[in-house]
């Protein structure tokens, strides 16, 4: 057994003083300078979460909240004696809700902005297929001009453009249900002026209003150059039309609100609100240009239209004026076509294909449409006109009433007293 | 004869009250076992007269006399910082870097005055800094030494 000599002794005990005296320096700290550095770090926190901005970097801050919690759990006691009449733990607790906080609000923000740029995708997908449609329709228009001669080929190309029509409009209105109700949905009022400024500034902002105006320009442009469409197809426009401007009323100030600087808010709502009075008033133009046409070329002449009220009460007076002719002349076969004639435009034309957008175009409403179906019914019974059956039954009817007549004056003088 | 009896008695009965009036006036309450620890040191910068202040605590004083004292020795020393603690014992431990010296000071109406002189470092005291380890005040230099002091000195 070999034992350790002088030497060694001497080594391990200077190397025990060594570790001895780094142990006491490693413990040997201010207080002051402890409270420092917590103030300081606590500062640091609350800084940070006045410019984190992602999740990340506020979990980061937990991350830094929980190593102070552990770092001065250690003086506990020191520190619940200088943050007197707070304690170390209820510091901690208010900088920890107050990081949970910013957390969750920057969660929320986060997915606001995902779903505000997959709305803005859409919105640039939808737009560019609209832009694709108007072309594709141009050219369909051109090769409809080209195909005139061609019956057939017309009829062929015609129907073409009206499926293409038909997508196309129910392309706005799939953006219109999806894109503006999402915005809508996003709940931007709840957020402050500073957030809405925020989040716009994340997303592309010439994009949204952008792409609203370019579809409605483009719907403007299309009407401009497809004049020849029919009045079916130009109903179907308006409704489109209606549709769309009742929704950017709603929600246009929202948007302009969260993509526009304020400086520039009310000149770009007014530019999309001119655009949208113009589709308005052509469209509109191009409904009742198309509506007269269609009754001129039925030979049916009701007074002239232009709005939804002088519509309703043109075809309301022509009904009712066949209606006080008939009554006055009686039914017969002139009454009777004129009553079919109108009859064929109403339940062939009006109710089979034009109903749905009259309605949705706000341009009659089910109560009128009822209204006329009554007066049509009282106009056919009365138009009917009267058969030689009847004229016979009536015949019959007034000999049987004369028999009768003279029947009671014979035996009125046999009765008489005779005078004398 | 009976007159000055009753002279007499009416004597005793005012120098009674008369006593009794003086020990009122007199009176003392006396707290024990007060522990004035204060819980941290005040690290303050003296403003351009020398004036140093605890918001904490009110606490206000000037600085120089301890300055122009410890000047005996250093003649440039210039006071950037004053660290001051409060002993249990209501003794007030008074230094600032470059100073050699810790004063122990006693509050009395109106000033503070030095019972101790605790000599530290004959070169100055580089960073000091005070904890309350209560029954010591620890002093604490700048270069990992520390020492226990009370107002009698180092222990």
């Amino acid at each position: 057994m070999t034992y350790p000599n002088r030497f060694s002794i001497t080594v391990l005990s200077f190397v025990f003083l060594i570790g001895l005296s780094m142990n006491t320096q490693a413990q040997v700290q201010s207080d002051y300078e402890i409270k420092q550095n917590f103030d300081r770090e606590y500062a640091e926190v609350h800084e940070g979460l006045k410019t984190a901005t992602t999740s990340a970097e506020v979990q980061e801050l937990l991350d830094k909240i929980d190593q102070m919690g552990a770092t001065y759990g250690e003086h506990r006691d020191l520190m619940d004696r200088v943050l007197y009449p707070e304690t170390l733990t209820a510091s901690m607790n208010r900088l920890r809700d107050i990081t949970q906080t910013s957390y969750s609000y920057v969660i929320r923000i986060e997915q606001q902005t995902g779903n505000v740029m997959e709305l803005e995708r859409q919105l640039a997908e939808l737009s560019q297929q609209v832009q694709l449609n108007l072309v594709q329709a141009d050219s369909l228009r051109t090769e409809l001009d080209r195909m005139t001669r061609s019956r057939n080929a017309n009829a062929a190309a015609a129907r073409q453009l009206r499926d293409q029509l038909r997508q196309r409009d129910e392309l706005i209105l799939s953006m219109v249900d999806s894109v503006f109700v999402s915005y809508d949905r996003l709940n931007l009022a709840s957020l402050s002026r500073a957030e809405r400024e925020e989040l716009g500034l994340r997303v592309d902002v010439e994009n949204v209003l952008g792409h609203i105006n370019s579809v409605v320009e483009g719907n403007i442009s299309f009407i401009d150059t497809n004049t020849q469409l029919s009045a079916a197809d130009f109903l179907r426009l308006k409704a489109v039309q209606v549709e769309f401007e009742k929704v950017w009323v709603n929600i246009g100030p929202k948007l302009a609100m969260i993509y526009t600087p304020s400086a520039q808010r009310e000149n770009r709502l007014t530019e999309i609100n001119e655009g949208i009075d113009r589709w308005r008033q052509r469209v509109s133009q191009s409904v009742w240009r198309s509506l007269a046409a269609a009754f001129e070329s039925r030979n049916i002449e009701v007074a002239s239209f232009d709005d939804p009220v002088s519509f309703y009460t043109a075809l309301n007076n022509y009904v009712d004026s066949s209606l006080s002719r008939v009554e006055a002349s009686g039914g017969n076969e002139d009454e009777l076509q004129s009553y079919e004639r109108f009859a064929n435009v109403w339940h062939n034309d009006i109710k089979v294909n034009w109903q749905k957008f009259l309605i949705d175009s706000e341009i009659l409403t089910y109560e009128n449409v009822a209204t006329i179906d009554r007066k049509l019914a009282n106009w056919n019974a009365q138009a009917q006109p009267t058969s030689a059956l009847s004229w016979i039954l009536i015949g019959i009817l007034g000999l049987i009433v004369i028999v009768l007549i003279v029947v009671l004056v014979a035996q009125r003088k046999k009765t008489a007293p005779v005078k004398k | 004869m009976n007159l000055r009896k009753s002279y007499r008695n009416v004597n005793f009965v005012m120098m009674a009250a008369a006593l009794f009036m003086l020990s009122a006036c007199g009176a003392t309450v006396k707290i024990q076992n007060v522990d004035f620890a204060s819980p941290i040191e005040t690290v303050a910068q003296p403003d351009s007269d020398g004036k140093v202040s605890d918001p904490r605590t009110g606490l206000t004083f000037n600085v120089m006399p301890l300055r122009d004292f410890e000047r005996r020795t250093n003649p440039n020393l210039n006071v950037s910082e004053v660290r001051f603690i409060r002993s249990h014992d209501g003794f007030y431990f008074v230094t600032a870097p470059g100073f050699i010296n810790v004063y122990v000071m006693q509050p009395r109406e109106g000033e503070l005055r030095s019972v101790n002189r605790i000599k530290i470092n004959e070169n100055g005291i580089q960073s000091p800094a005070f904890n309350q380890r209560n029954p010591v005040i620890q002093l604490l230099d700048g270069t990992d030494r520390s020492y226990d002091l009370t107002k009698d000195g180092i222990i």
